[in-house]
Parts: structure tokens; sequence; C-alpha cells
């Protein structure tokens, strides 16, 4: 299977009243095409910064990339995302992303329609009148009922869920080989978040786009995601074929986060083990690996030197001294 | 107290620094002006400052048309400015931020009145208001600072109503009435230094705003009596002849200008300082994240 | 858990509709019916658990019920220890009490809140925020409340030292702890946690989950645990009640809920949710449409324009909340009949 996108060894700094702030730390991590890699992790690990990274629209001046690739791979010509103004090139048309608001990513002062059509008009040089008709066509696709009259409505008019579709219909416009997910489903209620999800998988085995999905649901992971990128402050701990990290996860992070999660078919008497304290803010980061302060098979090693990332059997690599021991 | 000394930046420090030079000069004005400020001098009218052609040392900023001491009528002006501005901005900013604390908390028909009162005086030009009001009850300093306070209240409640709303639906006042905080005490201690911040704010435009209007109805013979010197009347009296004689406005301009500047700072600095979460900055470090 | 003894909190009827009022030159809004008609005991060191989806009116129930909205009618009689040192009779009506009453009851029932942002006064210091139930119900001086939030802290996993600290120097689950503490300084028998894990990182929510448990343990307490997490209220509660467009659809108790379903609607909820394995399970049943406009419910049954089994008579006639079994509770004409998914089983 050919990668569509190729993270290497990312590295993202935010600039602070003190100095430069390391936001992600050599971060690799690749989506194959027509798949979906689950970026898995807490608030601050960098998962949303890795997506804002490959779409170009990490905040300027605060923030920089200081070193890495970012390739992307259509149409078989190959660029470099992390290059002045490339990111730019192939937004909204090659790819695209869906947020976790469609409230604050929709323009509440435009129709529904005028915000799909103005995409179409930009990047697939359509007349209004096509465009328009194109708009219906997409908001039929992604579930939305009575199209033809819902293109005149505006973003407040409807529903959260009816939102979230909207805002697919426009990312997919121009058919992208990438479409990046931040967290699209987090604000909507389960039965909702189980259409949108029905909805990316049928939508992506009939366009084969490549998915990056940003969330910190295992259970969405284990639904929607191939591979699965585990991160944590910045840096990417684990990562592998869904099924082999969700039954036998390698690093102590994965397994706690794993653990810490309730689930349906848990027994009654069986208590959560939560990972113990709290994540560390990012300027506080603890030196060797950065779980270290967490993790409760920490030895001195851990402390003095950060651990590489270990191939395990099949694809499945974590970034652990103890990995496949534990 | 120390700490608030110990936090002061070189804005706070800016703006202390000028509101206590200018709130000294009106408290000894009588020893650091040079001369009497209604001192007339027929033989030196319209003298350009000390250092221009034609100026004298003994009118360091020079002097107006009827011969008075512009320097003199500076230091002495202060006092208006500082009396007019600070007691109408206090005034109006407790009047204001009690109506719209109450109307914001309460609700309902008393509320609804106090907010569309604050409509019905928002859609009164101050101007015209001030204008009749001194017609009305004759000019002086009282009336302007008490026409000042009865119009512009409103700017205060528009803002605490506004806060207030949306505090209230936080969730810490409701976990206050689930565990019988009284309302008082929700509203002095919860909702209050919540909203004090940005009503200081306000308080210190409008002092400037006070200082403003002040020199409009001089101007219109509605201010100050002239006999009293003031910023505003300074520059009303020299308008005519700000081709000629550019000292006559300039200085008292400038006064005024640093003054609203240095209150400015001041209150920003206030502002800061009444909220922990900018008090003292380096204890921000560390409130990571835990929450999605 | 159902002993003889008369329930803690017993909720009967209890509705609340928002809008309706004239507002003083402004236009009449619709009545909205956010709670209908809700009626649920609590046993002492009971939780039970309340589920639906947003707008379902589950969080108005649980402030309703603390009276913290004004109810439209129905009653909450709740036992109250310091009601009944004070008055006497051992229960109460939240809904009928005087102001002074309801001080009194109070002081035994308190509010977990969602957002540990929003939950403290950013203007005091960790202790005054915990200590404000105290001061509020003058209880001890000074140097006692102080004592009482350092006790109350270590408590809930905080470090007494940091105390005199600000809201903003703390994390999310750091806050949240405290709001749990805020919660228990007035040593309350019952607890109103309102989606009080949701905001928090899935390793945080699994800490505060079992101080929960702990607390519940060693104090006897009673929760009504709003939540839209399946996951976490099979977790913490005894009984699972499921809300649908301001009325309960079932009530049972929570291995019963998930094992054997008895409404339509907790069938989907419980399919809805994405079990975190790869496990082989039967194909989700994905609701139709959206939830719809609470303001103008469908008529008869609520659920009926979504459910899949639905028929003539759920258009026609509204299916009362009826015992299916002893202490399963659920409102579908057809519950005995249907067959339902359970949650899916390993």
């Amino acid at each position: 299977m050919s990668l569509l996108l190729d993270v290497a060894d990312l590295s993202v700094s935010f600039r602070s009243g003190r100095g430069r702030v390391p936001a992600l730390r050599g971060v690799s991590l690749s989506v194959k095409k027509g798949q979906t890699l689950g970026v898995v992790g807490e608030s601050g690990c960098g998962k949303s910064l890795t997506a804002l990274a490959v779409m170009g629209l990490l905040p300027v001046p605060d923030s920089g990339i200081d070193g890495g690739s970012i390739m992307l791979r259509t149409g078989g010509s190959e660029s470099d995302l992390t290059k002045t103004n490339s990111a730019r090139r192939h937004r909204g048309k090659d790819m695209a992303m869906i947020f976790q608001e469609p409230m604050t990513a929709l323009n509440p002062s435009f129709t529904i329609g005028e915000q799909i059509g103005e995409v179409l008009r930009r990047h697939e040089h359509l007349g209004r009148q096509a465009a328009q008709e194109r708009s219906i066509d997409l908001l039929r696709s992604v579930g939305i009922p009575a199209p033809e009259s819902r293109i005149k409505l505006y973003p407040h008019e409807l529903s959260g869920g009816m939102r979230q579709r909207a805002m697919i219909a426009i990312a997919i416009a121009c058919a992208p080989a990438l479409l990046i997910a931040d967290e699209p489903t987090t604000a909507l209620d389960v039965t909702i978040q189980a259409q949108v999800l029905d909805l990316l998988r049928s939508l992506q085995s009939q366009l084969g786009t490549g998915i990056l999905f940003i969330t910190h649901d295992m259970g969405v992971i284990a639904e929607m995601a191939d591979e699965v990128a585990v991160m944590y402050l910045g840096t990417v701990v684990e990562k592998g074929p869904t099924a082999s990290i969700l039954e036998r996860p390698a690093h102590p992070y994965t397994q706690g986060l794993i653990r810490s999660v309730p689930t349906i078919e848990m027994s009654r008497e069986l208590r959560l083990t939560p990972i113990a304290g709290s994540v560390p803010s990012l300027s506080r980061a603890p030196s060797g690996c950065r779980f270290n302060t967490r993790c409760p098979h920490a030895f001195e090693k851990c402390r003095e030197q950060e651990p590489p990332m270990h191939v395990l059997d099949g694809s499945q690599q974590a970034a652990c001294w103890l990995a496949g021991e534990l | 107290m120390t700490s608030l000394i110990r936090n002061l930046d070189a804005k706070g420090l800016t703006g202390l620094a000028i509101v206590m030079a200018v709130a000294l000069c009106a408290l000894l004005a009588p020893w650091i002006a040079p001369l009497d400020p209604n001192r007339q001098d027929l033989l030196a009218t319209v003298a350009p400052p000390a250092w221009q052609e034609g100026g004298s040392i003994n009118h360091l900023l020079g002097t107006d048309t009827l011969g008075r001491d512009v320097l003199s009528r500076i230091i002495y002006g202060s006092r208006v400015s500082l009396l007019a501005g600070v007691v109408a901005a206090s005034g109006a900013a407790v009047l204001g931020a009690v109506l719209g604390l109450f109307a914001g908390y309460f609700g309902g028909w008393t509320g609804t009145v106090i907010m569309r009162l604050v409509d019905v005086v928002l859609a009164i030009p101050f101007i015209l208001f001030a204008l009749v009001f001194m017609t009305v009850f004759g000019p002086s300093l009282v009336n302007l600072v008490l026409a000042f306070i009865l119009a512009r209240w409103v700017q205060f409640t528009r803002i605490a109503y506004g806060l207030v709303l949306e505090l209230r639906e936080r969730e810490f006042i409701q976990a206050c009435i689930a565990a019988n905080v009284g309302h008082l005490d929700i509203l002095a201690r919860h909702i209050l230094p919540n909203i004090a911040g940005p009503l200081l704010v306000v308080a210190t435009l409008e002092l400037g705003y006070v200082i403003l209007i002040e020199s409009g109805l001089s101007f219109l013979g509605l201010g100050t009596p002239p006999e009293i010197p003031s910023w505003g009347g300074m520059l009303q009296e020299g308008r005519s002849l700000i081709n000629i004689a550019w000292w006559m406005t300039t200085f008292p301009g400038v006064a005024i200008m640093i003054t609203v500047v240095g209150f400015n700072f001041l209150g920003d600095w206030m502002r800061d300082q009444l909220d922990p979460r900018t008090a003292g900055r380096d204890a921000v470090a560390g409130a990571g994240g835990g929450v999605r | 858990m159902t002993v003889a003894r008369t329930p803690l909190l017993s909720v009967k009827d209890l509705t609340k509709h928002f809008g309706g009022k004239h507002s003083l030159l402004g236009k009449p809004r619709p009545i909205i019916p956010a709670v209908d008609a809700f009626s649920l005991d609590i046993h002492a060191g009971e939780t039970v658990g309340l589920v639906g989806e947003s707008g379902c009116g589950k969080t108005t129930a649980g402030r309703t019920i603390l009276r913290l909205l004004e109810p439209t009618s129905g009653s909450v009689h709740f036992r109250s220890r310091t009601y009944a040192e004070a008055r006497g009779p051992e229960r109460a009506d939240v809904v009928a009490a005087d102001s002074n009453e309801l001080r009194l009851l109070r002081r035994d029932m308190q509010i977990i809140f969602q957002d540990p942002y929003s939950a403290l006064n950013p203007r005091l210091t960790l202790a005054s925020n915990v200590g404000e139930p105290l001061r509020a119900n003058k209880m001890g001086n000074r140097g006692e409340r102080r004592e009482r939030v350092a006790e109350l802290l270590e408590r809930v996993g905080l470090a007494p030292e940091m105390m005199d600290r600000y809201p903003h120097e703390f994390s999310g689950g750091q806050r949240q702890r405290a709001v749990i503490a805020r919660a228990l300084t007035l040593d309350p028998s019952f607890v109103v946690a309102d989606e009080a894990v949701s905001a928090l990182d899935v390793s945080i929510q699994a800490q505060v989950l079992n101080i929960l448990l702990d607390l519940q343990a060693s104090r006897n307490l009673a929760f009504l645990f709003i939540a839209h997490d399946l996951a976490v209220v099979k977790y913490v509660s005894h009984r699972v009640a499921v809300m649908y467009l301001g009325r309960v659809v079932e009530l049972s108790p929570t291995d019963e809920l998930f094992a054997d379903p008895r409404h339509p609607y907790t069938e989907a909820l419980m399919s809805a949710v994405p079990p975190p394995h790869r496990r082989k399970r039967p194909p989700r049943i994905t609701l139709a449409g959206d939830v719809p406009n609470p303001a103008a419910p469908p008529s008869g049954c609520h659920f009926r324009t979504r459910c899949r089994y639905a028929k003539d008579r759920c258009v026609s006639e509204s299916p009362a909340l009826r015992e299916i079994r002893p202490g399963h509770l659920a409102a579908c004409h057809y519950a005995e009949k249907l067959t339902l998914r359970p949650a899916s089983v390993r």
C-alpha cells in the first residue's frame, strides 16, 4: 500500500515569554492511501498541532517548524508541506480538514450553499449554476435530507449533526486525497456520532480518501482506524495496526490509557486503574522518557535517556526501554 | 500593599507617577505655582514661552490675552480637572454599577425597567443634556459633576449588566446558591470582584471624557466660572488665537492628554492587579492540561 | 439496595417548563417542557445514573430537584438531618419549602458541576472556594474552616499546602477535585453530579471516578449521576434512568438494563457506543434523524419518529412508565413483546 502522507521527524515549537517551548518533538507518522490513521492522546499531547502543521495552519508568528518533513504524495507528484506556501497550494483541493466544533469552523454570515460553492468555484473553477448543482449533490451524499432547501440555510439554522455533515460536505467538495478529522464527533451525541462515523467510512470507501483521524476516544479509534499512533507530550510513544495496539499495547502509557476507560462490557466489580498524576505542562516536560513521571515501571535509565522506537513483532513500534517485556 | 508595589511594571509605574504628580499639583497649587493664576499683567499679554523670542523668564509657558501666567493657570487648573474627573467618574461608576448588578442579578420586572431607562438615557446626546442642565441650574463645578453622573451612569450599567448576566450562569454562582450563600454575599463577594476590572477601565476612560466635556461647556460659557482656572476653559479661551498664540491651547491640551493617559495606565494596571490570573505572572506556569 | 426503609429522596411528577411568560415589551416565548412528570426514588448510599442525549432534560432535572431552577409542578421529598433537628419531621418537600426551610434542606444536598473552569470563582483562593459553604452557613471560625478545608482537600487527593493558591494555578483535574471537595464541605447525604467527569481527560477521569466511589463507600453518599457516557454511568451506578425529550423512558437496575433493555431508545443508545476493541459485533442500530424540537415534541410516544418498531398506537397514545419486572420500568407500549439487543457482550 502506497503512502499518501509521510510525516518524518517533525518538530514544532512555540514562542513564549521564557523562550521557545518545544510542542512536537520528532513526530513520525504516515497515512496510507484510502486508509485511516487514528491519532490518540490527551489534551496537550500535540495531536491537533500535528494536524495544523500538515495543513500549514500553525499559528504564526507564535509557532514554527524547527525540523523534519511532511511529504504529501498525490497524482504522481510529491511535495514537502513544510516548505513555504506549499501547504496552501494543496489545501482545499488535495487535503481538507474537519473540526470539532462546526459552529466555529463555518462562517455564520454565509449560507451552507454559498460556503460549499465558494470552494467549488475556487478549486474546480465551476460556474455559479454548476457549483450550486454540485453543492446539492454533495449535501445529499453526506445524508442531509432535502438538500435543495438546506443550501439556503445559515449554519445556526442547522442542528449540530447537520452542521457537522455540512462541514464534511465542504471538506470533500474537491474529493481530497487526504482528510484530516480533528475530534469530529466529540461535540456530538452518541447516536449522532454513530451517523457521522458511518458517513465518514462510506465516503472513504467511495472516494478512496486517506484519513488522519484525531480523537481521545479509544472506542472511536477501534471503530475507525486501520492504524494508530499514540501521542504523549509532543512525541509519538507507540504506533502500529489498531488491532494489535488495542489487544497488546506495549507502551505503559497506552496500557494506562486503555485501563482508564470504563467500557460497557466491564464487570461492575472491577475497578479502573487510572494513570497516576497529571500531564505536565510542555514547558516543564521531564527529561529522558517524557512519561517517566507517571509511569509505574520507570527506572533510572528512563529518567536519563529518551527511548527510541523499538520495533516489535509485525509493524507495531513503541518508544519504551521495556517494550516487549511489559 | 507591599506586594502591589512589588508588582509595579513600567506601565503601572508611569500611570502612578503621573497621577501622583497631578494630585500633588492640585493639592499644593498655591505653593508650586509661580504666580497668582488670576493676576493680569496687561503689559505682557499673549507673551510666548520663555525660550521663544519675546518670551520672559517670568512667564515660563507664556501668558494669555489678559496677561495671566499659563503655567500657573495649568497648575491651578489641575484642581478642577482632577476634582471634576474623579468625583464625576467614580460617582457615575458607583451608581451605574449598583444598578447594573441589581438589574443583571435579579432581573425580572425591575431589571427590565432599569435597562429600558438605560436605553432612554443613552438616546439623549450628552452635550445637549449638559447644556440644558447647566442652563437651568446654573454653571458651577458641582452642577457639572451632577450632570455627568446623571447622564453617564448608563455606561457602567450597560457593561455591568452584560457581565453579570454572563456570570450569573457560571457554575460557581449556582454552587453558591446551592450552598445557601446569601444574595448580597454573592453580589459582593462573587460577582463584583469579577466585574470590577472592566468597570475600572471604563471609569478611567470616562474620567478623561469629563475633562474634555468640561472644556466644551466652558467654551459655551456654561462650564466652570472664568475666575476658576480650568484646562478646558483655557483651551477655549485660546482657541481663536491658535494661529498666533499656540501655547495658550497646546499646554493645557498636553496637560489633559498626560493626565488621561496616566489614569488609563493606572486603571489598566489596577485591573491586572485585581485579577489573580495576571497579578503574579510567574505563578501562571504549571496550570497544565487535564481537560480536553 | 432496595431495603424497606423510606427512600432518601422521592421525586414525584416533577415538571419544569421553560418560556411561556411575556417579558415587558417582549414577545411571548414558546413553552418548552424540559422535564415532564419526572419520578424517581433514590435511597441512601445509592447511585442512580441519569443518561440521555443533549437536550433530553437531564441537567434540568438535576437542578430542579435542588430547586436551583424553580419547578413548574411536582414534589421532591427529601430526608434531611439538619431539617429534622430544627423542625422535627424527618422528610420535607423541597418544592414546597419556604426560604428558611430550603436553607435547612440544602445543607444536606449538593451539586458537582461539569466545567471545572467555570465552577470555581477565579478571584478567590482554593481555600475560600472550598470553604464558602461553611462560611455561608456560619459554621466554625476561620481557623476551623481552614482545618476542615485542608482535611477535605486531602480526602480528594490535593495537597492542603496548595489551598492558598488561586484556581488558575491548577489543572482541570485538580480543579474538579476541589469542586468535589466543596460539595462535601457540609457533609451532604445526597449529591447531584452533573457530568462531573465529562470534561476531563481519560486518565484524570478514572482518578476522579474512583474518588467518587471511595467517598460514597466511606460516607454512605447518594448520587444522582448525570452523564451522557453510558460506560461511565454503568461503572458507577446501581440503577440507571434513561431520558428522552424530557421524559424518563426506562429505569432499571444497571446490570439488567444493559443485559435486557426494554425500550427501543435504550437499545439504540447502547448500540451507538463504539466498544474499545475490534472484536466482531452485530451491526450498529443507527437512529435516523435528529432529536425533535423540544418545543414541539411528537404526539404520543416522543421517540416514535426515530423508533424502528413504531406502530400506529405510538402516534395516538403516549406510553406510561410502567413496571415490566420488579424494579424495571419502561415507557413503551410493546416493552414486553419486543426482542431488543443487549449491550454488546464479550
